[in-house]
């Protein structure tokens, strides 16, 4: 079951409020503005809506996908670039730059939309961190020492091409 | 060369993942250490950070740069923390986390912050004895 707010995306009002927009940059404008987005937004950043269940949303749309034919839910794939645009995470990543990276005449749109999410993303700040543990920290002394990072993950999170699951 | 935006020393910090901004929090600008005889005293603080932000100039993109932190701490000879790096974007943020603070005399610590070998920026730390002036 999709969450509420994934499935007003699919829905024909959803689209028809975008279909007439001139051009990509305007649609990115108007979905930004748009109130599905901002609710989408909210509810990823409340984990009610999560990066796995998004994963499994865009695979359910993209059965309607068919050769030759213009893609129907080309403005539910574009909200998801527009929603995941400031996202940080390797998920996020992947799917703007993948949706860019397509030359498929069945979903125009989706894709050049995309394609402004990926420059509006080059923009964002990069973020690095380098740790360091002092040894003998607990006495006060020693030095401090380059620490190694470990990861925590959940099951369910996909991490590079790899999904995690119970054992 | 990237110009510096800002650099802190500060006891955390978050990014928000959906917005990428940064939220830095408790600035460190004095600590107080108990007195020097106290063997059991506990560190003011248990960590910190090491924040800097730089913003690109033409010409940065595809060049390599070193980021260097270089604590001064009474009495000690100063150590180094390096971090390299390359202006992506135009804005990078940097930081290095300390974990553990040790032991500490009242003085001046100082955070000098580098950039290929030349100094950027300092952020001091004054360090109070709790027994002082009593």
């Amino acid at each position: 079951m999709t969450h509420p707010v994934l499935d007003t995306l699919v829905s024909d009002e959803f689209a028809l409020r975008f279909a007439f927009v001139s051009n990509p940059r305007a649609v990115h404008r108007a979905l930004q503005r748009s109130e599905e987005v901002g609710r989408l937004r909210s509810a990823i950043s409340q984990g009610e809506v999560t990066e796995c269940s998004i994963r499994t949303f865009i695979a359910e749309l993209l059965r309607a996908l068919e050769y030759g034919t213009r893609f129907p839910n080309e403005y539910a794939l574009a909200a998801l670039a527009v929603a995941l645009e400031t996202r940080l995470t390797p998920f996020a990543e992947e799917f703007v730059t993948d949706l860019a990276r397509l030359d498929l005449a069945e979903t125009p749109i989706a894709i050049r939309v995309a394609r402004e999410t990926v420059r509006r993303r080059l923009r964002l700040p990069i973020n690095k961190t380098k740790q360091f543990t002092l040894s003998n920290g607990d006495r006060g002394a020693g030095d401090w020492r380059e620490a190694r990072v470990v990861r925590r993950v959940a099951v369910g999170q996909v991490v590079g091409d790899f999904l995690v699951e119970a054992s | 060369m990237p110009n510096l935006e800002y650099f802190l020393i500060c006891e955390s910090i978050s990014t928000d993942q959906e917005t990428n901004r940064v939220s830095l929090f408790n600035v460190i600008e004095d600590l107080q250490v108990g007195p020097p005889e106290d063997a059991a005293q506990q560190p003011p603080v248990v960590q910190f950070v090491a924040v800097s932000c730089w913003n690109r100039e033409s010409g940065d993109e595809d060049k390599d740069f070193q980021a260097t932190l270089r604590i001064h701490t009474p009495g000690e000879a100063p150590k180094e923390f390096s971090m390299n790096f390359q202006m992506e974007r135009p804005r990078q943020r940097l930081s290095l986390r300390f974990h553990g603070v040790p032991k500490l005399s009242p003085g001046e610590m100082r955070f000098e912050l580098c950039l290929n070998g030349q100094h950027v920026a300092w952020h001091t730390v004054n360090v109070f004895s709790s027994g002082a002036g009593e």
